[in-house]
């Protein structure tokens, strides 16, 4: 794969039925969701990226890792099936750079379809459009996490990552600690430099500062709710 | 049988109609494999028929089957090779990776069913025809003196 960034849409199935010489549609049409117009996926640049999105994954489903599989999209393979990609809902993993390259695809039913034939049958010829990541290297991937600065991911993430690595007996979850926690996350310059841009109050380094205090803010009024809710905080 | 024996089979069944539904999506299994995960040893019931029916959906729950504590040797032992004949490819594929969380010597039987040479002419067997290679050398290399 190349440096330029795609989708990755994250499942559980193995993947061998990808290369089957009759795949069957009808079963791996299964990695969307068609009760849903909105498909989670993630933007990524590479293979390192991918193994990160998963570990990050598994911090949203109160589960233990586990193997996952990657769907591989490029935004012209689902135009062209008429697939759009919207930006707007940040992700709910707690690790902000995660989050901020979170998408949501807007198909139909029989846009997917469509677009897990035109998939497989260009697996089938040997493209690498899916990848399976074993257990272990999500479980690697959720230590790196453990191992960032709190401003990159917060100690209830590393409790949550820690849990689910069975290295805590318990979450022990605190949403006041968690609210200062936010205070001071950090976010890539890739995400605080359009914000900047836009204040556009001609002193570059005040705009710097208040692009992070509005992304803060964003980012705490939309992941508070979620994880409240996800583990009963009040 | 218990209550939550037969919560397990609700669980089951219900994940397993979702599922076969034209929108049906794998993330019914995936929750109903969690939550029978979480029942534990009294969820063994609905899991073992499962995997001894053969049917391709049982490849979510064989993270399941290989974790539950509480499960006698002999019955996951019987479970875990009736999963190992299953024809469908990606059951056998996820049953491969899971060996690695088996004592050795089920995990030497388990590899031994599905490299077996009556089985499908697909990746999986082939990878499991290696695996089986690489456990009988390590064996080999214990029996030195």
């Amino acid at each position: 794969m190349n440096a330029r960034p795609y989708l990755v849409r994250l499942f559980a199935m193995a993947i061998d039925g990808w290369f089957a010489e009759k795949p069957d549609i009808d079963r791996l049409v299964k990695v969307f969701d068609p009760k849903e117009t909105e498909q989670s996926v993630y933007e990524v640049e590479n293979g390192e990226e991918e193994w990160l999105v998963a570990a990050a994954h598994v911090l949203t489903t109160k589960k233990r890792p586990d193997a996952t599989s990657v769907l591989r999209l490029r935004e012209d393979n689902l135009r062209r099936f008429g697939i759009t990609v919207d930006r707007r809902q940040l992700g709910t993993t707690g690790v902000s750079w995660v989050d901020y390259r979170h998408r949501n695809l807007l198909a139909t039913p029989e846009q997917l379809r469509e677009l897990v034939k035109y998939m497989v049958e260009r697996c089938s010829r040997g493209q690498d459009w899916v990848r399976r990541i074993e257990k272990p290297y999500i479980e690697r991937s959720l230590r790196r996490f453990c191992g960032e600065p709190h401003s990159r991911c917060p100690p209830h993430v590393k409790q949550i990552a820690r849990w689910a690595l069975k290295e805590a007996d318990s979450r022990n979850l605190d949403l006041d600690e968690i609210r200062q926690e936010f205070l001071t996350i950090e976010f890539p310059d890739e995400i605080i430099q359009p914000r900047a841009y836009l204040m556009g109050r001609g002193d570059q380094q005040s705009d710097w500062y208040a692009a992070v205090e509005v992304l803060r803010q964003e980012y705490t009024a939309h992941y508070l709710p979620t994880i409240t809710d996800r583990f009963n905080l009040h | 049988m218990s209550e939550a024996t037969l919560q397990a089979r609700l669980i089951l069944n219900d994940a397993l109609h979702r599922y076969r539904q034209p929108d049906g999506y794998e993330g019914d299994l995936v929750e109903a494999a969690w939550q029978l995960e979480e029942i534990g040893k009294d969820a063994w019931p609905a899991l073992s028929e499962l995997a001894f029916s053969c049917l391709p959906e049982s490849e979510f729950f064989l993270g399941a089957i290989v974790r539950i504590e509480g499960v006698s040797p002999t019955d996951r032992r019987s479970v875990l090779l009736a999963a190992a004949k299953n024809p469908d490819v990606n059951v056998r594929s996820r049953l491969l990776e899971l060996v690695e969380e088996l004592s050795a010597d089920l995990k030497c039987e388990v590899v031994a069913v599905l490299a077996a040479c009556g089985n499908p002419d697909d990746a999986v067997t082939n990878r499991a025809q290696d695996a089986r290679t690489v456990l009988e050398a390590q064996d080999r290399r214990e029996d030195l003196p």
